[in-house]
């Protein structure tokens, strides 16, 4: 369909007898199946984005309390609550399950909620795949704690780095279980990446095109262009290091002595963790825009930058990672270009941030509690950013490399560059979840006490690393007079851990008692605003035409809709990928079993590998049963794959099920 | 939305738009791509590895001490992998006849030839098995061995694969006929296909000739 037979749009035919019947259908044909078995078929992106949600911060809890047993620790001088194995254990734990199993996911799992609402479609591109995604990464995050419960967490570190992590000093399954679980949380991130990007291409609503897409999902779209490139080095790297580790199998990438590298092992792993930071980062920094834009009540200033600037940091963000490793023996050209590079990444933050203040200024501002989160981002964040651009220069990190210094900067870019505007993106999109808001007066204590307890746990920190005290130890001597920054480093994470708890208590209040949300409770301009709250499952009765950058605001009152989809198959629309002109009508899979036991096998191949290397010809044979029952069933499920012409209510004369090159 | 809102609405009517397209406009094709792009990332990754332990061993390959005489000039054997790399290259065309096939819906031609590609398949994977013995190395000797073992054993994992989606195409069309969908997923294979011949290309000249230039 081209733009001018789009403009050439039908008089209405929809009457309120047809709108109800087609909507009963759609309600049928959509819907998820109930019961266990229907909790284990599910595939609506909703159900799987929000338990992605839910199951993240489940793991944010549990991190956080073992940061609060780690902060009890390092409370007083000589310390005996943890030891020095259980402190390495807890550390460890607390940054995987923070990066791997919460920051990453809690971004995707926003993304496969929201990304299919705001660009006006019906469900993620693979459903299906979707599901798998959510099963592997639970599966994940699961065996880690397993492992720590079962006194086997592991204890090198969340970059494991070797030959601390290697078959010589890493002995025990500990090790292992990180690098399977690393390699499980990633298969679901990969997963999720290109669930994103498929959906963003084909499924946008008519007129959608890409200088419209809302500035959340360009920011989902190159984080997850960022996972692709990324994700692999983690995947490889950690395998190589379980291959390494396996008896029998007994590989020597990362041994010295048969012409491996351990070097070469902090170059995987940081080639992955520094865009890491961004995949993070940038799904955050799309929350900013929406609440930014949104709360002031005006367009978003610099829409074209914004998003110039994400796909900037997006390509840096793959060129800094050396600066991680300046304590190790580089060239020195190779640390200036790294030193260089880091520095360049400041300038399209600091567009970005001047684009929100500029949109804040020039806006009339609703002041609730999403802006709050943010302004809390701003501060936090640009504090964070100053002390990287300190970090980024060599002699200076040569002198706090693994120092409490470096703590304190990762927890000011990551906690206030990603949690804070989350805990803003939560505020913001829970009212569409659930249909009722969060208390208003709850989320400003939640805010003071999260702001303050964070600036009391991780500013003490930076003096703490400039003053020597090296990150990682579990305890250290009167002598160094570092008690009492640590002492306010404690209390602080109390409050903290208390500003979580209120989150939790407003949570759990409002989804039954708050204020009913209604459609738009913020006035908001994007797509999602525009249907009900909780949204129904088929998302759009009829999918939107979209007329202008801000969906909601430029919208006419005679904006025409998309009809002709047929309401008793899960059909959606494709269209093309610049212009966003109608394509093609795409069949959607329905709710199965499968995608649960493909990721079962998945997951006892992965943990199986730990022990055997023959548990990869077993599971590749497993999984090829589980796919090939997958894609036998995509095919002849319950409902036919393709409608005859004559069952279509709203063919025209040509066959419908013909492709164009067949009919050309 | 309110229902009064919807009455008398201007519509886009979508009924008469097809429902199987191919390439760049197929969702399926667009996922393939970007799963090919994770792969590709995971080559390049695996040969960024290769070229580290290139640096560390002198002389690069090293030479095999676990047996007398040493073996000194311990370069891979190039006979074999080069048969390999032929027959690969050579499986290009039924691939790209299938391809075309299928877009024709010629579903006789696509029996056929679904036939003869899982066959040429079947045989990469054996010859690829054999292949593993020109490398000189296992891949506990050292870490030569490793990274060249990983290559060459990602690659045939992905013939393997491959073989699989052969199989279950194959399966389909003889059980149900050929289809639109069926057809896609046929061109979408066909893509996979080529990214495999083609990236061996790369791998095959790295890991059989880089010893012989570093």
């Amino acid at each position: 369909m081209t733009e001018e037979e789009l403009n050439k749009i039908q008089s209405s035919q929809i009457t309120p007898e047809r709108m109800e019947e087609e909507r009963r259908d759609l309600e049928q044909t959509w819907s998820e199946p109930k019961g266990i078995v229907g909790w284990f078929s599910a595939t609506d992106h909703k159900t799987i984005g929000l338990r992605i949600i839910v199951t993240a911060f489940i793991f944010f809890a549990l991190g956080g309390v073992l940061a609060l047993f780690m902060r009890l620790q390092l409370m007083n001088p000589e310390n005996g609550i943890l030891g020095p194995d259980l402190y390495n254990q807890f550390f460890t734990t607390h940054g995987s399950s923070m990066m791997f199993l919460f920051a990453v996911p809690v971004m995707e799992g926003m993304g496969i909620y929201l990304v299919p609402l705001m660009v006006g479609t019906r469900n993620v591109a693979f459903p299906r795949l979707n599901a798998l995604g959510y099963y592997v990464y639970l599966i994940g995050g699961i065996l880690l704690y397993v492992g720590l419960l079962l006194n086997v967490g592991p204890d090198a570190g969340w970059f494991a780095y070797v030959p601390l992590s290697g078959p010589e000093y890493g002995i025990g399954k500990r090790v292992d279980l990180w690098s399977q679980m690393v390699s499980l949380t990633e298969v679901a991130a990969l997963i999720g990446a290109v669930n994103i990007i498929v959906t963003v291409f084909k499924f946008r609503a008519p007129g959608m095109s890409l200088n419209r897409i809302p500035l959340f999902v360009w920011s989902e779209v190159i984080a997850s262009f960022m996972v692709i490139f990324a994700m692999p080095a983690v995947m490889i790297s950690s395998s190589l290091l379980s291959m390494d580790r396996l008896t029998h199998v007994s590989t020597h990438f990362f041994n010295q002595a048969e012409g491996g590298d351990p070097i070469l092992w902090q170059h995987l792993f940081w080639f992955f963790g520094h865009p890491e930071v961004y995949i993070i980062f940038i799904p955050a920094t799309g929350f900013v825009s929406m609440i930014v834009t949104t709360f002031s009540r005006r367009k978003t200033f610099g829409y074209t930058a914004l998003v110039l600037t994400m796909i900037a940091t997006g390509f840096i963000g793959f060129g800094v990672w050396v600066h991680h490793m300046f304590a190790t023996p580089l060239p020195q050209l190779g640390q200036s270009i790294f030193t260089a590079s880091s520095m360049l990444i400041v300038i399209p933050n600091g567009v970005q941030i001047f684009c929100w203040l500029v949109t804040l200024w020039s806006g009339r501002l609703n002041i609730k509690a999403p802006l709050v989160f943010v302004f809390g981002f701003f501060v936090i964040f640009v504090l964070g950013g100053l002390t990287g651009v300190m970090l980024a220069s060599v002699p200076l990190d040569l002198q706090l490399h693994d120092t409490f210094f470096v703590v304190a900067h990762l927890h000011y870019v990551l906690i206030g560059g990603a949690v804070f505007p989350l805990f803003g993106a939560i505020y913001y999109w829970f009212p569409k979840w659930t249909g009722r808001m969060l208390s208003e007066g709850a989320g400003l204590v939640n805010f003071v006490l999260l702001f303050i307890g964070f600036n009391m746990v991780f500013f003490p920190m930076h003096i703490l690393g400039l003053n020597g005290m090296p990150r990682r130890i579990y305890t250290y001597v009167a002598e160094t007079g570092w008690g009492d920054l640590n002492m306010l480093a404690t209390i602080g994470a109390f409050v903290m851990g208390l500003a979580v708890l209120t989150f939790i208590a407003n949570v759990a209040y409002s989804i039954k008692f708050g204020a009913v949300a209604g459609e738009n409770p913020w006035g908001a301009d994007t797509l999602e605003w525009s249907i009900a709250s909780p949204p129904p499952s088929y998302n759009y009765q009829y999918i939107p035409v979209v007329q202008g950058r801000h969906a909601l605001w430029s919208r006419t009152k005679d904006a025409p809709v998309v009809t002709g989809l047929h309401v008793n198959i899960r059909e959606i629309l494709a269209t093309t990928i610049h212009d966003a002109m109608p394509e093609h009508k795409y069949d959607l899979q329905g709710p199965s079993l499968i995608p649960f036991f493909v990721a079962l096998i998945v997951g006892a191949m992965f943990i199986g590998f730990m022990f055997t290397p023959w548990s990869l010809p077993i599971g590749m044979a497993l999984l090829f049963i589980g796919f090939f029952a997958w894609f036998w069933s995509n095919s002849v499920g319950d409902r036919p794959p393709f409608m005859p012409a004559e069952e279509n209510p709203t063919a025209g004369d040509s066959m419908p099920n013909e492709p164009a090159e067949a009919t050309a | 939305m309110m229902a009064e809102e919807m009455i008398g609405r201007k519509t886009v009517d979508v009924g008469d738009l097809p429902s199987t397209l191919f390439d760049h406009r197929a969702p399926l094709w667009w996922g393939n791509l970007w799963g090919l792009a994770i792969e590709t990332a995971v080559f390049g990754i695996l040969v960024s590895v290769y070229f580290a332990v290139a640096m560390n061993l002198s002389p690069f390959p090293p030479p095999k001490v676990d047996r007398l005489p040493v073996l000194n000039d311990s370069l891979p054997d190039l006979f074999l992998p080069t048969i390999t790399l032929v027959v690969l290259l050579l499986s290009v065309i039924p691939a790209v006849w299938l391809d075309v096939s299928a877009r024709r819906m010629d579903e006789r031609a696509v029996k056929i030839l679904v036939i003869v590609t899982l066959v040429l398949n079947i045989v990469l994977i054996v010859l690829r098995a054999f292949e593993f013995k020109a490398l000189h190395f296992r891949w506990d000797a050292n870490a030569y061995g490793s990274i060249t073992w990983t290559i060459l054993g990602m690659h045939m994992l992905h013939l393997i694969v491959l073989a699989a989606e052969d199989v279950y195409v194959t399966v389909w069309t003889y059980a149900r006929g050929l289809d639109q969908k069926h057809a896609l997923d046929i061109t979408v294979t066909a893509v996979y296909w080529y990214w495999i011949a083609g990236t061996w290309v790369l791998l095959y000249t790295l890991v059989y000739f880089g010893p012989r230039i570093i």
